[in-house]
């Protein structure tokens, strides 16, 4: 049993447009969906590409993305990583693969100098929060936007 | 008494950080405060920056700002502007000045062709939501997101 996780390359929006509806399946928003598979190649792939994806694959088959792009925070002064998205297919949860998914982006914002990932998730979803939780992401005081940071952004890296 | 709006450019770092160090000392955040206005001087001088920021001046002198950075959505495929922060200095408030800076973001993300403009709203900030919505902002409860797009958006940039 291996998992991979590498960037997405040309030719597999498709792929990432169906995680994305999938995603928004699960998140009870499919009716919000009218984004193309050329608007992602242009997002993705384009002279000036707006965001980045990692996929994740499980003996060679494609079972998760993780969607982000960089951010910056006025308060620090610094630059960020920013997840948009974050999607593991039902039948292949419980192997590890969402959290994979974050630390290679945990392990990018530190490679990169980048003190802070930060990330959002519908209050109704108990199940991620206890997993984000459990990473070392914490909410933010009156805010429903989770960050990891600092120490537990180091470990989640590592 | 008059109003004018620009877009930031190098040199404006000190301005910009005694602006939203401001605003993080009126949300009692000024422990999180941390940015230099070289920090800032950075994005300013880089054309391809994925963050900037709006000035404005009452009669000349600097007196808000509001910091903006690129998003995306995946459910439209397209980049949208995220709002950081919106600033008026304590001796400019109740001018006006708050509102022409939402005005003058709605048009800035017009003009790049971006659908949408988002950002976040505290939760016990009464008065900003009331503005808001007088704006034409949908604001969702579960997490005091703020988002301003299609006729409302065109509204409030005209």
């Amino acid at each position: 049993m291996t998992l991979e996780i590498r960037p997405a390359r040309p030719g597999e929006e498709g792929l990432v447009l169906a995680f994305i509806r999938k995603l928004a399946d699960y998140e009870k928003l499919a009716h919000e969906v009218t984004a193309r598979e050329a608007d992602l190649r242009e997002g993705l792939f384009g002279p000036a590409p707006r965001c980045h994806c990692d996929l994740a694959f499980w003996n060679g088959e494609a079972v998760g993305f993780a969607l982000w792009f960089y951010n910056f925070s006025t308060f620090a002064g610094k630059a960020g990583i920013y997840l948009e998205d974050l999607f593991v297919e039902p039948h292949m949860r419980g192997r590890g693969i969402g959290k994979a998914l974050l630390k290679t982006l945990a392990r990018r914002c530190v490679d990169e100098g980048l003190p802070r990932l930060q990330w959002w998730v519908l209050d109704w979803n108990e199940p991620s929060i206890a997993v984000y939780r459990a990473l070392g992401a914490r909410p933010m005081d009156e805010w429903t936007v989770f960050r990891v940071s600092g120490p537990e952004l180091e470990a989640l890296a590592s | 008494m008059s109003i004018t709006i620009r877009p930031a450019v190098a040199g404006d770092g000190a301005t910009l950080t005694r602006m939203i160090r401001a605003l993080a000392e009126h949300h009692g955040y000024e422990a999180h405060f941390s940015a230099q206005p070289e920090d800032y001087e950075k994005f300013l001088a880089d054309p391809a920056a994925i963050n900037g920021a709006l000035i404005a001046c009452w009669n000349g002198e600097p007196a808000g700002c509001a910091t903006w950075q690129r998003s995306y959505s995946t459910f439209i495929g397209r980049e949208t502007i995220y709002m950081e922060d919106i600033s008026v200095l304590p001796d400019y408030r109740r001018k006006g000045i708050g509102s022409a800076l939402l005005r003058a973001m709605a048009r800035f993300v017009l003009d790049r062709g971006a659908p949408r403009l988002h950002w976040l709203l505290m939760a016990w900030n009464g008065e900003a939501r009331r503005l808001y919505a007088e704006a034409g902002a949908v604001i969702e409860d579960g997490n005091c997101h703020c988002i301003l797009e299609g006729e409302a958006l065109e509204r409030l940039a005209s």
